[in-house]
């Protein structure tokens, strides 16, 4: 990706779905009761003031393109973690509705704290990692369910 | 009235919860990237079994603490606890580099609780009675101060107003899924029963700001630790003389940081740079500010302190909240079941006057523990990131779980993430959002109650005095925001023109 298209990529997605969205609005119900401001309004006026700023943006995108030279080479950027860290927490949530709050958080705790720390993590750190996790997760899952009176996500078995 | 107020919270229980909050708010603040309207998302669970005064102690606690919190990181590592404080480094840490970090806190510190008193007083002063001019607002003033304060925080939240303004309308957008004000029809919500209530502020705060921070501190694993510099000193930081010498600095930022509060949308983010410049423009002595010199430190820490009690002035008497942290307390009220608004004030008028008093207290206990407990924050902000901020986010998913038990808020947490990056990859600021989130749903409403009580005629908004002139000062801060942006482009064009010869 060119870094000087990046308004118009993004202006035109935005714009994009926009138009998804006022499509959509019109499948909204109208009640009798105010048929001089029904609930699609709203949406429709934001949808609308949307797509006209992001036609603004791809507009002024294409000025400034021209404007500027070709920013060659793509960003050095390693989405790895990104990717890792995003993923984890996808996970997180899938298990902590399948396994349990408890042991879902250790996995999550134990993976993310590998993720985010020097790679590769020496074997000491790996240890203090899943104490850590462990310990936080049992102590949350006490804390709020005797303390606060929260009741957790939690699995048949656990 | 303030009798009142302390007789209510003078008990223990209060004390340690309000002073709990404060620890928590300082920590918060002065941890980069954790910023008060976090703490206050991740605190808020916890106070769903207590009464509203209990709940309110613990989470204004942290909105004192968190603020002046960033100070510490500011002036003893350079790096902002929270944007709040970012004026701050520009003359806390050449102080601290001199070795004078002890007395750059001290003063920091002292003009912190100034700031926050001063902007206190402003409070008890403004609120009772813009709350009584506020019970004459129709659904026309409501309608129309949110339209100004979107438009403000769109044009003011730095970078591109077009870019800030889509920011502010996807927030919006989010608040049309569910059920809609006035007649409850389902909107967008494609069958799916979880989407019928819409989604909740927590998720999206914590999606858009806690998220974003994990994967930051992920990119950035690599880096060198952090090196704090010395910080021993006694006293206050400043004699009388110094004091005296200052005063009219400290009067003049308070203000400021205070004005900036009431506008709703712009925050301490904002104040702190605003107070720092007007400070250095009106000085006699320019050259210093940037070298380590107090006249700096002071400015921006009493502005930004000073927002506090400012921010709190529409979210009482309005409903309209200041900032992104007053927006949380806005969640708080509502969860406790009270709707803040000028009939706050006669229906529960003895919450509002314990409120004022944990104010007052959370700021000096504010002072006292920043003061004296400043090895132990140091320490606590050693804790690696890549252990401190995956606890926070279990935390977090906890809290947005809690609200309604069901998974699904956690799941939006994970959708919102993933909008906050790609707006944050196409550098669009994520305050907008939050704030379009939690003013959309008054625009919407006040904007058709209105326009049923005039039978679809727009003309009656701008038919009535004060949401006249409101619409009226919103259309030319527009007009004046294009022009501003036409012109910019046009002196670039003669500028690149004249390159060319």
């Amino acid at each position: 990706m060119d870094k000087k298209y990046k308004d118009v990529i993004v202006g035109s997605v935005l714009a994009a779905l926009s138009v998804i969205y006022l499509m959509l609005s019109f499948q909204i119900k109208l009640t009798n009761i105010d048929r001089i401001v029904g609930s699609r309004m709203f949406p429709q006026i934001c949808g609308t003031i949307i797509l006209v700023l992001s036609i603004c943006l791809i507009i002024g995108g294409l000025q400034k393109a021209k404007k500027t030279e070709s920013e060659k080479g793509r960003e050095k950027r390693n989405y790895t973690r990104t990717v890792l860290v995003l993923g984890s927490y996808a996970l997180y949530i899938f298990l902590m509705d399948k396994i349990g709050f408890t042991i879902s958080s250790v996995i999550y705790l134990f993976s993310q704290m590998v993720v985010m720390g020097k790679w590769p993590a020496s074997k000491k750190s790996m240890i203090l990692y899943l104490v850590i996790s462990a310990s936080v997760s049992a102590a949350i899952y006490v804390t709020f369910n005797n303390v606060f009176m929260l009741i957790l996500p939690k699995a048949g078995w656990f | 009235m303030f009798a009142e107020g302390f007789s209510q919270i003078m008990e223990p229980q209060i004390m340690l919860l309000c002073l709990a909050g404060v620890i928590l708010g300082i920590f918060f603040g002065a941890s980069p990237g954790m910023t008060s309207s976090m703490g206050i998302a991740l605190i808020l669970p916890v106070t769903y079994g207590m009464d509203i005064i209990h709940g309110m102690s613990i989470l204004l606690g942290i909105y004192i603490g968190s603020i002046s919190g960033g100070l510490i990181t500011a002036i003893l590592i350079n790096i902002p606890g929270t944007p709040a404080s970012v004026a701050t480094t520009f003359d806390g840490h050449p102080m601290a580099q001199r070795g004078e970090g002890g007395r750059a806190i001290r003063v920091g510190t002292l003009y912190s609780l100034l700031g926050g008193l001063f902007s206190l007083i402003a409070l008890f002063a403004i609120s009772p009675i813009l709350a009584k001019w506020a019970l004459r607002f129709s659904y026309e003033e409501y309608f129309a101060i949110g339209v100004l304060s979107l438009t403000l925080i769109a044009s003011l939240s730095g970078g591109s107003v077009i870019k800030g303004a889509i920011s502010a309308l996807i927030g919006i957008l989010f608040t049309t899924v569910g059920m809609a004000p006035v007649d409850t029809v389902r909107r967008f919500t494609f069958g799916i029963r979880d989407l019928d209530a819409g989604f909740k502020l927590l998720p999206l705060m914590i999606g858009v700001y806690a998220v974003m921070e994990v994967i930051k501190a992920a990119d950035e694993a690599s880096q060198e630790k952090m090196t704090v510099l010395s910080y021993k000193s006694k006293g206050l930081g400043v004699s009388g003389k110094e004091f005296r010498e200052q005063f009219r600095n400290f009067v003049v930022s308070a203000g400021i940081g205070t004005g900036v509060g009431i506008l709703p949308g712009l925050g301490a983010a904002i104040s702190n740079l605003i107070a720092y410049s007007v400070s250095k423009n009106t000085s006699r002595h320019p050259e210093k500010y940037g070298t380590g010199c107090i006249d700096g430190l002071i400015a921006s820490e009493t502005a930004n302190n000073a927002v506090s009690g400012g921010a709190m002035i529409p979210l009482l008497t309005m409903g309209i909240p200041g900032d992104a942290g007053t927006a949380m307390l806005l969640a708080a009220f509502m969860l406790h079941g009270i709707t803040p608004g000028p009939l706050l004030f006669s229906s529960h008028g003895h919450v509002i006057y314990a409120m004022f008093a944990i104010l007052i207290i959370a700021n000096i206990m504010m002072f006292v523990v920043q003061l004296y407990g400043l090895p132990g924050f140091l320490k606590l902000l050693m804790i690696p990131r890549n252990i401190l901020l995956p606890v926070v986010m279990v935390l977090a998913s906890v809290g947005a779980f809690a609200m309604n038990n069901r998974v699904f808020d956690v799941w939006s947490i994970f959708m919102f993430a993933l909008v906050g990056y790609g707006l944050s990859k196409f550098e669009f600021p994520p305050a907008p959002v939050v704030l379009g989130f939690v003013l959309g749903p008054i625009i919407e409403l006040n904007f058709r109650r209105g326009m049923m009580s005039s039978y679809g005629n727009f003309a009656a908004f701008f038919a009535r005095p004060i949401s006249g002139t409101v619409l009226v000062l919103t259309l030319l801060i527009l007009v004046y925001q294009l022009l501003a942006g036409f012109r910019k482009r046009r002196g670039a064009k003669v500028q690149n023109g004249g390159n060319d010869v």
